[in-house]
């Protein structure tokens, strides 16, 4: 009788690792982060599982939040020419909960590992690469968004500096509009409108991107897919387990 | 024969006083909560509720703002718990409403 009833507590545990490392391996095989594309803090005790998956860059992102304001994780994003691995820290620095609006502010530092070509390699491609030894990297954001039921907006700006390498910067700004509100176990859908503008030292000028996406939400999963007006492609999910 | 009766009609009496007692403790309770807009939230309630195995029936209705569920008979789930609990969950609770069953 209690082998039976543990067999029956145990089960479901094995499948959702079971789950949660296929759609890892999964995501790892599609290509492999920038850092959390969403939600960057979880619930307290939740983890999340985040890939992002953008042209030929793919990147995969695990958080965990011990307290409903820390996010602590691991992000692994791969290029045609670079690996990138981190681990992150994200703090929610401030939470506004109103009636119809939730809003957050977030800080986050991330610190890791570059393999690949530089960014003066990708520049000058004619020369021998630089560097192909693993190099320190170092990243910072802040990120604030406030949503209702119906309405989303977002912004970040991250840093990125890579030892004996050019800084980075980026900032993106994303507007969101649902046609419906939906009950808590409804599918939701948005329609969603990305900017970013990507600056590197040595480069001419920044480099805007404008993507509109499609965002599809049920209960702990998200999914999104869009095609920037450049014609790159964008597939990110998300699932949050507790 | 009398005795045993007696006896019959005594135990029932006690098993169905402690049954009262006991559903006595189980309430309908009603939270009004700041900052619930999608499922991620609902989820993250529901879930944190569900963990403390004193609960059941947990409903998010966003619309209202409403976390509605029932405590489980015999178990205690007082108001500084619920607080707390809401609280640890990112969220603000703005009232607690309780109805006996």
């Amino acid at each position: 009788m209690s082998s039976a009833l543990h067999m029956r507590t145990v089960r479901p545990r094995r499948g959702r690792f079971s789950l949660f490392l296929t759609f890892g391996w999964l995501a790892w095989c599609m290509g492999s982060s920038d850092q959390a594309w969403a939600h960057p803090v979880v619930f307290s005790q939740g983890t999340a599982l985040m890939g992002h998956h953008q042209g030929d860059m793919a990147g995969l992102e695990v958080i965990h939040s011990p307290l409903w304001w820390l996010g602590l994780g691991f992000a692994a994003e791969r290029t045609p020419s670079s690996t990138v691995l981190t681990a992150e820290t994200n703090v929610l620095a401030w939470r506004g909960n109103f009636p119809d609006l939730q809003s957050n502010f977030y800080l986050g530092v991330a610190g890791g590992n570059v393999w690949g070509l530089t960014h003066q390699d990708m520049i000058d491609s004619a020369a021998p690469p630089r560097t192909k030894s693993p190099r320190g990297l170092l990243q910072w954001k802040a990120e604030w968004d406030a949503e209702d039921r119906q309405f989303y907006a977002r912004t970040r700006y991250q840093q990125e500096f890579q030892e004996d390498e050019v800084r980075r910067d980026q900032t993106l700004l994303r507007v969101g509009l649902a046609p419906y509100k939906a009950a808590a176990d409804e599918l939701t859908w948005w329609g969603m409108l990305e900017w970013t503008t990507d600056r590197a030292q040595g480069d001419h000028g920044p480099k805007h991107e404008v993507t509109p996406l499609v965002r599809l939400f049920y209960k702990n999963a998200l999914v999104e897919f869009g095609m920037s007006v450049s014609g790159r492609t964008t597939f990110n999910y998300m699932f949050h387990y507790f | 024969m009398n005795f045993v009766k007696k006896l019959a009609i005594t135990l029932i009496a006690f098993s169905g006083g402690w049954i009262v007692n006991n559903t006595a403790f189980a309430d309908t309770v009603k939270v009004s909560v700041n900052g619930m807009v999608c499922g991620f939230c609902a989820q993250g309630i529901t879930k944190k509720l569900n963990s403390t195995q004193a609960v059941e029936n947990v409903k998010v209705d966003l619309e209202n703002k409403l976390v509605t569920f029932n405590t489980l008979p015999g178990k205690t789930f007082d108001d500084a718990a619920l607080s707390k609990l809401i609280t640890d969950s990112g969220y603000t609770i703005v009232k607690i409403e309780r109805n006996k069953k």
